[in-house]
């Protein structure tokens, strides 16, 4: 019998006996509900962490570093998150390799589906940071009630450079502001000629600033830029003002009193 | 005119739906039609074809197997070909020697996609003259479409089902690997050149 021949045999034979046998049409359903799980699982961590980093950004301040120049640019740098981007970019790479099973994905060019996961994780980061979830877990995080994570939001909300100061304006004079940080301590930093500020305002007392401060040979605090931040209160200024939640507006019912 | 009779000449998803149906001799049918394609493509593809018979004779298993996963709507040779990429990629991959680096950047971009009728010209005869002494030469990236386009008659769409790569970025392969065979074959005719 030519070696051909043997092979159908023997594959015939595996079959019918019984050694292999066809998988149901149920188990590849499960198999695409386990894929479209994954790729959802895969799309909240990408779209948890792009937010997470944003928030955290602009919780600690260091969102507006680089707008204090080329010293606040690699204040950014150095204080950024990067422990977050090996794992977004490890995400993103699963996320692209799961799409890439689905034909609608892999008969276009990489260039195509990387744009539309690019423009969906935008979409949804925005919605995300239009929410006031990372508030609410930050929030919770500072009460000691996040567990594992709250960690995280503590040490990175948290994380600025040492030289780089957030705070309402409690008082000025011709040389110098009085801050009140968020944790409630009072600081003066002494403003000179050499003082940038980034402002189109005056800055007075309530506003809310962020300041890159050097220290003078005499040990003060001398600002090397002030800049005004939108926010109006020191919880503010720690914290980037939470949205309101859609739809939930207060109701107020009057009862009639019959007595 | 008269239809073909799908029980003298049922085509493969026919065959297939049967299978699917639990038709064990509709399974031996399509064995006897892939089996020959199938072992001439792990032999061209795989630059050390040892094992090819047992990966062949796997590769059915799996389809058997698998055979419900299989729309009969769609093409079944583009089906059981991408089986078989993936267990020659598999078997390569555990041998040393059979450097298998699919790593594409023709994938990432939109190519003007070229008709694969253009192929049906004079330089189909000379390219596949010369597929024969050259093919061990070329990467397996050029090696494997050459071999479906050529040898199997795949066109460019089922390689691109076959490969999951878009059909702009098979032509390109193709083009390329058309242009690495005639430089070897004129490097072999002008010696001195």
């Amino acid at each position: 019998m030519p070696d051909d021949q043997q092979l159908n045999k023997d594959i015939l034979q595996k079959i019918e006996s019984g050694k292999v046998t066809m998988r149901s049409r149920a188990s590849f359903t499960w198999k695409t509900m386990l894929w479209i799980l994954a790729l959802c699982l895969l799309a909240a961590a990408v779209v948890f962490i792009v937010t997470f980093v944003v928030f955290i950004l602009r919780a600690n301040g260091n969102w507006d570093l680089p707008a204090f120049g080329l010293h606040g640019l690699v204040e950014f740098l150095t204080f950024f998150p990067w422990l977050f981007v090996p794992a977004l970019l490890l995400f993103l790479w699963l996320l692209e390799h799961f799409i890439l099973r689905h034909s609608l994905a892999y008969r276009l060019p990489v260039l195509y589906s990387g744009g539309a996961i690019t423009l969906v994780v935008v979409v949804a980061s925005v919605a995300v940071l239009a929410t006031p979830l990372h508030h609410r877990l930050f929030e919770q995080a500072r009460e000691q009630q996040l567990p594992i994570a709250g960690g995280i939001y503590r040490f990175f909300g948290q994380s600025r450079p040492d030289d780089f100061y957030v705070g309402a304006v409690a008082s000025t004079t011709a040389s110098s502001y009085t801050i009140i940080t968020p944790d409630g301590s009072k600081l003066v930093i002494a403003k000179t000629s050499g003082t940038q500020i980034i402002s189109n305002s005056p800055i007075v007392s309530g506003d809310c600033v962020e300041i890159l401060a050097d220290e003078g040979q005499s040990g003060q605090l001398v600002a090397a830029s002030i800049k005004k931040t939108g926010a109006n209160t020191v919880e503010d200024c720690r914290l980037p003002a939470p949205p309101k939640a859609p739809g939930i507006n207060p109701v107020i019912i009057l009862v009639p009193n019959h007595n | 005119m008269a239809e073909t009779d799908p029980t003298q000449n049922p085509t493969d998803e026919q065959l297939a739906g049967k299978v699917q149906d639990g038709d064990t001799q509709a399974f031996n049918i399509l064995l006897g039609r892939y089996r020959q394609k199938l072992l001439r493509y792990g032999n061209k593809f795989l630059l050390q074809p040892g094992d090819i018979e047992d990966v062949t004779q796997e590769i059915f298993l799996k389809a058997y197997q698998n055979i419900k996963s299989f729309d009969v709507a769609r093409r079944f040779s583009p089906w059981i070909y991408r089986i078989a990429h993936n267990e020659f990629i598999n078997l390569g991959k555990k041998r040393k020697g059979e450097p298998l680096d699919f790593f594409d950047f023709d994938t990432f971009f939109p190519h003007p996609q070229s008709p694969d009728t253009s192929e049906k010209d004079m330089d189909e005869q000379h390219t596949k003259a010369v597929l024969g002494q050259f093919l061990d030469r070329l990467s397996a990236k050029y090696r494997e479409p050459l071999v479906l386009y050529y040898i199997e008659g795949l066109d460019y769409k089922d390689i691109a089902e076959v490969l999951r790569v878009p059909v702009g970025a098979v032509g390109v392969r193709l083009n390329r690997a058309k242009k690495k065979l005639q430089e070897m074959s004129l490097n072999v005719n002008n010696p001195l050149k």
